[in-house]
């Protein structure tokens, strides 16, 4: 939950808005918190910094649990709830995945670097997950014009740029924009045509410098990914990516990093696992990466 | 928990190959995945709302558990 987002929803009136404004005495921060539906407030779980102290967490938990056994009745809240008039709307419930988007899990792992700690997201220890989402007229620029072996194409726009732009290959995200792609390409080529399947290898190179306000970071990496297209299905039905580069915080800051600017990374990019009814999860930047009219149109 | 431990340090002490391509790639995808242990919160069966949670502490009379977090666990700060 995006302790912000609720903060900063203008709807106020609303039951969802005012129970947790109650709970939290209008001081909505983040971290983990216990609560009954009663809207006692029960504790504070998050305990330890930067590295999570299990023993207090528990403690805190058990704490919490027999707090709420000591309510009695007025723990479990007494009003029956409508979704259509107690809950909040979000303008995330708007983006939509169009048919056929190539649904990717992408992940990614920094490895070691002078001075690292675990107070640095960079450290190794720390992995970084999110979708990256492909709708088929992106997707398609992948297909070369002739689906036979050996048939090359160049490739532009967002399944080229996305991953970079959106901070896929690094730890944390920079503010890109299309400016501090200085360099690289990408290009598809056909390595083998069996049945309906067309199996695609895909490479790029990128060279990155930002230069804004928000982040003067670098970034130099290569990209390697095996495709298969389905012509029957017009899917794509098989995706792994990597990626590999470096990557050097141009401005440290004091509450984020500490060690070497400079650190080597990975990432790894398959058809999204989880895509059933129960995956909730939507890429990060829904909003500003991608828009809600992204999701309008194939 | 030694197996975990062992997991952890070799992720910490993995050293990155020259450069990608076809036989790296299996090396980068290996260290750039999450592990089971990584992905063990996705155990949790987490509600995407308070109203959700509320919702359901109610009906199982349980204490909820909220985790807010700016933008989502994914990036922000």
């Amino acid at each position: 939950m995006d302790d912000v987002s609720y903060k900063e929803h203008q709807d106020k009136t609303t039951f969802e808005n005012r129970w947790l404004a109650g709970v939290m005495k209008n001081d909505i921060q983040q971290g983990i918190y216990v609560a009954a539906s009663g809207g006692q407030f029960l504790g504070r779980a998050n305990r330890g910094w930067p590295d999570p102290d299990p023993k207090e967490i528990l403690q805190a938990l058990r704490k919490s649990l027999s707090d709420y056994r000591a309510l009695g009745a007025q723990r479990k809240l007494s009003a029956n709830l409508d979704a259509a008039q107690d809950k909040l709307k979000w303008e995330q419930d708007a983006f939509k995945k169009p048919a056929k988007t190539l649904d990717l899990r992408i992940s990614s792992r920094g490895y070691a670097f002078s001075g690292m700690s675990a107070f640095d997201q960079r450290h190794p220890m720390y992995f970084h997950v999110d979708r990256l989402w492909f709708k088929p007229s992106e997707w398609r620029k992948w297909l070369p014009q002739n689906l036979t072996v050996g048939s090359k194409t160049q490739v532009a726009g967002p399944a080229k740029t996305r991953i970079v732009l959106l901070s896929h290959m690094q730890a944390g995200s920079s503010a890109w924009w299309e400016e501090h792609i200085r360099g690289g390409q990408m290009s598809s080529q056909v390595t083998a045509v069996t049945g309906d399947q067309v199996s695609l290898r895909i490479s790029a190179t990128y060279d990155m410098k930002a230069d804004s306000e928000w982040s003067l970071d670098t970034y130099q990496g290569n990209l390697l990914a095996f495709a298969t297209y389905d012509k029957k299905k017009d899917e794509m039905v098989g995706f792994e990516l990597a990626m590999l580069g470096t990557h050097t915080v141009g401005k440290m800051m004091s509450n984020l990093h500490v060690g070497n600017p400079t650190q080597r990374i990975g990432a790894f990019a398959t058809i999204n696992p989880a895509a059933d009814a129960d995956d909730r999860m939507i890429p990060q930047s829904w909003k500003w990466g991608y828009t809600l009219a992204w999701g309008r149109s194939q | 928990m030694i197996s975990a431990i062992l997991a952890l340090v070799a992720l910490q002490s993995a050293v990155p190959p020259a450069e990608l391509n076809e036989k790296t790639f299996g090396l980068v995808r290996s260290h750039a995945s999450p592990t089971k242990q990584d992905l063990a919160f996705q155990g949790i069966d987490w509600k995407p709302s308070v109203f959700d949670g509320l919702v359901q502490a109610k009906r199982e009379d349980k204490p909820m558990l909220m985790w807010m977090y700016f933008g989502d666990p994914r990036g922000r700060c």
